[in-house]
């Protein structure tokens, strides 16, 4: 059995506590004992800690641990709260002075029930002052209850999620594509904060131009728009990492998470709008668009790894939708979610409204992944300055190459747990100093490929690391699609790749980008398992146990697909579900041994197929890197105790070159 | 804003029971809604089309792709005007509420037929029409579904607005007492100061009501055949309803 630090509760059904008076509250929590559920999530409504002299979280913890349940509070403030204001201070929303705006002054509007607001402006020192203070007076409130009943917080997480960053997006920008558009407050505190961070972070000496005809080029307008990515990217962290700060002093089980609302995107604020005006029905392609394009974005919350979940809080568009079309994105949110280490948060109520069966299918995905035996690959990661404005076409063309395996990271802290990924290409808007160079470098040279921008946005010393680098590693020159020089890194490569200022996203351009970013992933030894012939298909593929793989087909369409399933060469297929079951006679399920399949996926259908025999070439690769590195280690060891004399190695030749 | 508006009931009991009116449309019938700025596609709507690859064409594009439909131009600033002066009020209701007005204007001022897809509940158009003048200022409705959803809840109307809509908590009254629709009223009379009316129906039947071309006369042919009880029995609402059925007021 596979041992390793995983998520237990992929799924955290939410109730509401505040809704229930103290014999509702202890009635609700019985029936959900009765019906199987030991463990639940609420989100703890700030307004409600600010004002409540009912003390009604109180109860609701006594209530919880009275019948042993397990609790994840969710203490952050965030979208889709089944509270005023969503759960925020009236005084605090409804100021225009704390209000976050876009670029044109508007502030952003947020239009779930129980009613409309603005987000407030994050960097706001009033919010911020605020905000401490409420997680100060939060954190003596478990304080007191932990003196009093040292019991009641046992079972008691911690949830700290990452508030409203990724939502200060335009409705417009946002509706053409997935996350598309800056995701930026312009709010005049942002702005101020923003003059302050170029002065205080350009004013380190790494950023010292040592032979400039432009000594202040770091602070240019035309590097604007990359410096408030930057800025942007900081001040979301350093409000995560003041609020763990906070949180992390007691002894307090935490989660850190990365909570997704779909239904407050702004992608989908004017669908909402029409939705709401016409009494119509969902959307279940742009939801399922969202939720591929938020799985491949992964973050940090201070020193740890966030855990992707996604929130249906079902007062949105998500209501309106079939329950045909609410299966198919609960099951493709636990998917993409849970396979990641994070799951879903979904209302109660909402939950024990799907059927048994589906429950059942769902339950047995999430306790595969909490037992870390059904897990999603890293196949490639794309290193940007900031998460949620990614847009340039290169991300773009990965995606569509990788589907769901790629990873958008931010953060260069997050590749020491990234080892098994064998390919990082860094976004040409990416400043590169000494110490990130340093770091990528460390990263590539195990058999690894890493591909850089030959840009301007290197410092001084980072393009003298490089420079000498190149000087003692002769590097060859390639012409696939774009210019890009090859130069070995010990066990790994290092790719330079040329990109032209202004590339078009169609014809011949489009088409050279393809066969770079194919030529890039050739050279990382990355391949497709398999392919459909149908565009309208996406693809899961998962990793089951340690041998096999799992392949969910999605069909978000209203149409059935007939389509046939390609892989390379010869492998067994079966459906996922029946392979788990007891009864399971593998000789009698699997199909035929075979190179192609046809397949039949129903509308807003999901097929889960289990892909015995399947062989993938970067998987071997990462072994034999990782068997190389610890023989190499092994020998250096082995001369250094036998040989008097040697104590390093460094500066050798390496004999596996 | 008080918390006791359960928006996701009053959702389910209000607004979906009459979405199915024009469900069975197909798409091609359906009107397409645009939102333009400086001459180019914001944003483009028609319920069960995925219209958004159109965000960005120019206006004279859709126009002529979608010319043998309804297609109706709304600035994207107006749409934005409109979501920002509906945080003015408090509640959910009265902000969706507010939006429609909106955009029933806008249809009305540019000569658009499409009224049948902003209809509202008949309960609630009559509630916050003529008929304010008849009712207390402040009352509560009590509703009590049997059937499929045995589900109970209270509306309570405050200065001709709809001001709470809960599940009441009626766990103060004994068992028996919870059965006795008269007896829950006078005991949410007492609890809420204000005069209840109960009402006490099959589910199916209030989503049938809903989705009725006449719903006020198939009310009041349910009352009259017992299907529908009242508690109290009050000949001012009775009256109300039967002008509405048969006189059209």
């Amino acid at each position: 059995m596979l041992v390793r630090d995983v998520n237990p509760y992929p799924i955290r059904l939410v109730i509401n506590f505040w809704e229930y008076s103290n014999a509702q509250l202890g009635t609700k929590l019985d029936e959900l004992l009765r019906l199987g559920l030991t463990h639940i999530a609420s989100f703890v409504p700030w307004q409600l800690i600010e004002s409540d002299i009912s003390r009604s979280l109180n109860r609701f913890l006594q209530a919880a641990s009275e019948r042993r349940m397990a609790l994840s509070l969710v203490i952050t403030p965030d979208v889709g709260v089944y509270y005023p204001y969503s759960g925020l201070p009236k005084d605090l929303a409804s100021s225009t002075e704390s209000e976050a705006k876009q670029r044109a002054g508007d502030p952003f509007c947020i239009l779930l029930p129980p009613n409309v607001f603005c987000l407030p402006s994050l960097h706001s020192s009033h919010f911020l002052t605020r905000y401490h203070s409420y997680l100060t007076r939060l954190d003596s409130l478990l304080s007191e209850i932990s003196k009093a009943h040292p019991k009641l917080l046992e079972r008691v997480r911690i949830v700290l999620t990452g508030s409203f960053w990724k939502y200060y997006r335009s409705h417009y920008a946002s509706s053409s594509r997935a996350f598309e558009g800056e995701a930026r407050d312009f709010s005049h505190c942002s702005s101020l904060l923003f003059r302050e961070y170029l002065e205080r972070n350009y004013a380190q000496k790494e950023f010292a131009e040592l032979e400039s005809a432009e000594p202040n080029r770091w602070k240019s307008k035309f590097l604007e728009k990359t410096n408030y990515d930057l800025f942007s990217e900081y001040a979301e962290q350093m409000f995560k990492v003041r609020t763990a700060q906070f949180v992390k002093r007691k002894a307090y089980t935490v989660d850190c998470v990365e909570l997704y609302t779909p239904e407050a995107d702004p992608a989908y604020s004017y669908t909402y709008l029409f939705q709401t005006l016409l009494n119509a029905r969902g959307n279940l392609k742009l939801f399922s668009s969202l939720l591929s394009q938020m799985a491949v974005r992964k973050t940090k919350y201070g020193e740890d790894n966030s855990l992707p979940f996604i929130y249906w809080n079902a007062l949105g568009g998500f209501k309106n939708l079939t329950e045909t079309e609410k299966q198919f994105l609960i099951l493709k949110s636990i998917l993409l979610m849970g396979s990641q280490g994070g799951g879903i948060f979904l209302n109660e109520s909402e939950w024990f409204s799907f059927s048994s069966p589906f429950r059942q299918r769902v339950e047995n995905l999430a306790k595969l992944m909490s037992q870390g035996e059904l897990s999603i690959k890293t196949r490639a990661l794309y290193l940007t300055p900031h998460l949620w404005s990614v847009k340039h076409p290169l991300y773009y063309e990965l995606v569509r190459i990788l589907g769901v395996e790629t990873r958008v990271i931010s953060q260069i802290e997050m590749l020491s747990a990234m080892s098994k990924t064998m390919f990082l290409i860094v976004d040409p808007a990416f400043i590169i100093t000494k110490k990130i160079l340093d770091e990528l470098l460390q990263w590539a040279q195990a058999g690894r490929v890493l591909a850089l921008p030959r840009s301007s946005l290197y410092t001084s010393f980072a393009k003298g690391l490089l420079e000498h680098l190149l000087a003692q590693n002769s590097s060859m020159e390639f012409n696939l699609g774009l210019t890009y020089h090859v130069c070995p890194l010990k066990e790994g490569k290092l790719i330079l790749y040329d990109y032209p200022e202004k590339i078009h996203m169609q014809g011949e351009s489009l088409h050279a980008l393809r066969n770079f970013i194919k030529s890039l992933l050739s050279l990382a030894h990355i391949e497709d398992y398999c392919h459909f012939n149908d565009g309208r298909i996406e693809m899961i593929p998962l990793k089951f146990n340690e041998n096999s793989m799992s392949v969910f087909v999605l069909n978000d369409s209203a149409k059935k697909i007939d389509s046939e399933l390609f892989f390379n060469h010869s492998v067994y297929i079966s459906d996922f579900f029946n392979a788990l079951s007891s009864q399971y006679d593998r000789e009698s399920l699997l199909h035929e041994n075979a190179e192609r399949f046809e397949l039949c996926i129903p509308p807003c259908g999901v097929l889960p197929l289990l892909i015995e025999g399947i062989e993938s070439l970067d998987e071997a690769h990462i072994l034999a890197s990782q068997d190389a590195e610890f023989i190499k280690n092994s020998v250096h060891i082995s001369a250094i105790n036998e040989f008097p004399g040697i104590t390093e190695l460094e500066g050798t030749k390496s004999p596996w070159n | 804003m008080e918390l006791n508006f359960d928006w996701k009931n009053f959702h389910s009991l209000f607004f979906q029971s009459i979405e199915t009116k024009h469900a069975a449309d197909s798409a091609q019938s359906k009107p397409v809604f645009v939102l333009k700025d400086n001459g180019f596609v914001s944003f483009a709507f028609s319920e069960g089309e995925n219209l958004l690859d159109w965000v960005g064409a120019p206006e004279d594009e859709i126009r002529e792709n979608f010319k043998h439909r309804e297609i109706v131009f709304l600035n994207k600033s107006t749409a934005d005007g409109w979501m920002l002066k509906s945080t003015n009020h408090d509640l959910y209701y009265d902000q969706v509420k507010f939006l429609k007005s909106q955009a029933f204007g806008f249809l009305k001022k540019n000569k658009k037929n499409l009224e049948s897809y902003f209809l509202r509940h008949f309960l609630l158009e009559s509630i916050e029409s003529w008929w304010n003048k008849f009712l207390p200022s402040s009352y509560g409705m009590f509703l009590r579904f049997d059937g499929e959803q045995n589900k109970d809840y209270v509306l309570i109307v405050q200065k001709d607005k709809i001001s709470g809509f809960n599940e009441p908590d009626l766990t103060a009254l004994g068992v028996d007492q919870r059965k006795d629709l008269a007896a829950v009223v006078k005991y949410l009379s007492e609890k809420y100061f204000i005069p209840v009316q109960g009402f006490v129906l099959d589910y199916q039947k209030w989503k049938d009501i809903a989705s009725s071309p006449e719903p006020w006369k198939k009310t009041a042919f349910l009352i009259r055949s017992g299907q529908i009880k009242l508690a109290p029995f009050r000949w001012r609402l009775v009256f109300l309803i039967a002008s509405r059925a048969f006189l059209g007021l």
